[in-house]
């Protein structure tokens, strides 16, 4: 074996490790300067304002369907809240655009705002440019303060439940079908069997269920701000526009995104330049409005799947 | 007795091929991490990204000097070699007659012109150069456009349908990834071209010392000298099946093929150059005017 150690050897070597290094500072000078991607290594960026858009029916799983429509999902917005976190916020502006959908999801979004707030010591504003119904002012309810568009429009505390039956379509395509039970509540959602007086009875136990839990939710955030003389409105459901919202307590304040920002600066204690960054997903969904909601909630669910249940609980508004 | 063959200090130095070898069997085990990251869906962490780029480059720069050190060690040999031939002379005596003297040069008249017939390569400056100037070029390129796309491409997908603008400058950019894949595309070949290059000439510079050998053979058996036969001989390395080895093994056959092409067998081949030399050096006269 046969080693020669001459010293320009190790010079070349050097130089050439030199010459790769700055290339590769070069770049990735971009990334460079924002160094905590880095791994934390490097001091962190000034605190900050993020912005996170959430737009679309909040669903559990993102599933694609032929109309499509933008989805709020736990995972999707779990992703835009930890790329938040590499901006070094300090408060959060969530611009919730949605008109509701399943509570289950609601739930978890809710919970996930929460908890994100406390773990990361972020205030956190909502601003409601257009439409925060149900399960949309449901997840708008983790916010320290709700800021609303003058016109948006915002409430309807409640939760629906349909139920649909494709007996007689069936029998007019000729189509027999048979159920058979184990027990008497067992395929109570089925869509292949006719629409019978328990089934409406079950239907109403587990909206009125999710109701409550919607309800208790709001009772614990908003409470002590809610008027009484509206009270009885606002939990049947009812929607108000933003400036009647701010009346009977469901906002905070009214006004534009700047306006939201400003809130969102005095809230978190930040001073005027702290920047404000606008957190985009990674993958964008393409989004074509061209249904109203509620038409994409009932036609998506008979039609477009396949049913394996006629029963559809949804903190949805009717708009 | 000039110099014939390239000494010690022409070849490719080990430490400079063990640093090759490490850089390139670290770089191997983050390119599987990233591949499988990427499989399970988990974001390559930034500081990886960049330790890979700049680990690839530095290996890029070794092998290209490795190169640089292999084909200057081919071309000093080819020139030497045409030299002798040119050179040469038998040392007449009471055992080497006159008629033995001119039919060696007779000899070595038509090794000559199969020494002359050797291929002229690029000089080995700019043709390992190039290795390294096509894969920074190409590595900078594809990085610095993919990070772009991965940013702007989102925010061009919001529009719907897609305006002609917008798909005009999503092609433009996905063109300029293409270039510079090409360039990193033609820098491995040309690293192939190299190996495949350097194996040659040995081979036929070693064909035609063994021309030589076997022509003094007879000469030297007259004047009571033995002249050694080689105890390794460089063998011609089938290329197509090294590259199908590479691919096979992920880019990791190259350390072998490295190993091999431009350490090895060049090392075997001085070492058993200079054992062969001594001898002949006994019969033979170099005029130096």
């Amino acid at each position: 074996m046969v080693i020669i150690l001459d010293l320009k050897h190790i010079y070349y070597m050097v130089a050439a490790a030199v010459i790769a290094l700055l290339i590769t500072v070069i770049l990735y000078y971009p990334t460079l300067l924002h160094l905590e991607e880095l791994g934390g290594i490097v001091a962190s960026k000034p605190k900050s304002i993020a912005i996170v858009r959430l737009s679309g029916l909040v669903v559990y799983s993102e599933e694609s369907t032929l109309l499509t429509v933008s989805y709020i999902t736990p995972n999707y917005v779990e992703d835009l809240l930890e790329k938040a976190l590499k901006e070094n916020p300090r408060a959060l502006i969530l611009v919730i655009n949605s008109p509701g959908g399943e509570p289950s999801a609601c739930y978890e979004i809710y919970h996930m705002l929460k908890r994100y707030k406390e773990e990361h010591n972020i205030t956190l504003v909502v601003y409601v440019p257009s439409i925060a119904c149900s399960g949309g002012y449901y997840i708008s309810l983790a916010a320290d303060e709700i800021v609303a568009n003058p016109d948006a429009m915002v409430g309807s505390v409640g939760a629906i439940g349909m139920i649909y039956s494709y007996v007689d379509l069936l029998k007019k395509l000729g189509v027999d079908v048979r159920i058979v039970r184990s027990g008497r509540f067992k395929g109570l959602t089925s869509p292949f069997k006719k629409i019978e007086k328990e089934d409406v009875e079950f239907t109403r136990r587990i909206v009125h269920g999710a109701y409550k839990h919607f309800v208790d939710i709001l009772m614990k955030s908003r409470g002590d701000k809610l008027r009484k003389e509206n009270l009885t409105d606002i939990l049947n459901a009812m929607i108000y526009l933003g400036d009647e919202a701010l009346k009977v307590g469901l906002v905070d304040n009214i006004g534009t995104l700047e306006d939201a920002k400003k809130i969102a600066r005095e809230l978190a204690g930040l001073p005027e330049d702290a920047p404000v960054i606008e957190v985009k997903p990674r993958v964008r969904r393409i989004s074509i409005p061209i249904f109203p909601w509620s038409a994409v909630v009932i036609l998506e669910q008979p039609i477009l799947r396949v049913p394996s249940s006629s029963i559809k609980i949804m903190y949805i508004s009717g708009t | 007795m000039p110099e014939i063959v390239p000494g010690r200090k022409d070849l490719v130095p080990r430490i400079v091929f063990y640093v090759y070898t490490i850089s390139i069997i670290i770089l191997f085990c983050m390119s599987l991490t990233q591949i499988v990251q990427t499989l399970v869906d988990i974001p390559t962490p930034t500081y990886l990204k960049l330790v890979s780029t700049a680990l690839s480059l530095f290996s890029t720069f070794l092998i290209t000097y490795i190169f640089y050190i292999a084909l200057k060690y081919i071309k000093l040999h080819r020139l030497r070699l045409n030299d002798f031939v040119s050179k040469a002379e038998i040392i007449v005596s009471d055992k080497i007659s006159e008629v033995d003297a001119t039919n060696f040069k007779t000899a070595l008249e038509i090794v000559g012109s199969r020494v002359r017939r050797l291929p002229k390569r690029v000089s080995p400056p700019l043709l390992s150069s190039l290795v390294s100037i096509l894969y920074v070029i190409g590595l900078v390129t594809v990085e610095s456009v993919s990070r772009y796309l991965y940013e702007i491409t989102p925010e061009m997908f919001l529009e719907f349908p897609l305006s002609s603008e917008t798909l005009m400058e999503f092609f433009t950019y996905m063109s300029i990834m293409g270039i510079g894949s090409i360039l990193l595309l033609v820098s491995t070949i040309l690293c192939f071209y190299i190996l495949h290059i350097l194996n040659r000439d040995l081979y036929e510079i070693e064909s035609i010392e063994e021309q030589i050998t076997s022509s003094l053979r007879p000469i030297a058996s007259k004047a009571d000298l033995r002249l050694p036969y080689r105890e390794f001989t460089t063998s011609r390395r089938n290329t197509v099946l090294y590259i199908i080895l590479y691919l096979l093994t992920l880019g990791l056959f190259s350390i072998y093929w490295v190993y091999r092409v431009a350490i090895k067998d060049i090392e075997e081949h001085t070492k058993e150059d200079s054992r062969l030399y001594s001898e002949i050096s006994k019969i033979l006269l170099i005029r130096t005017h």
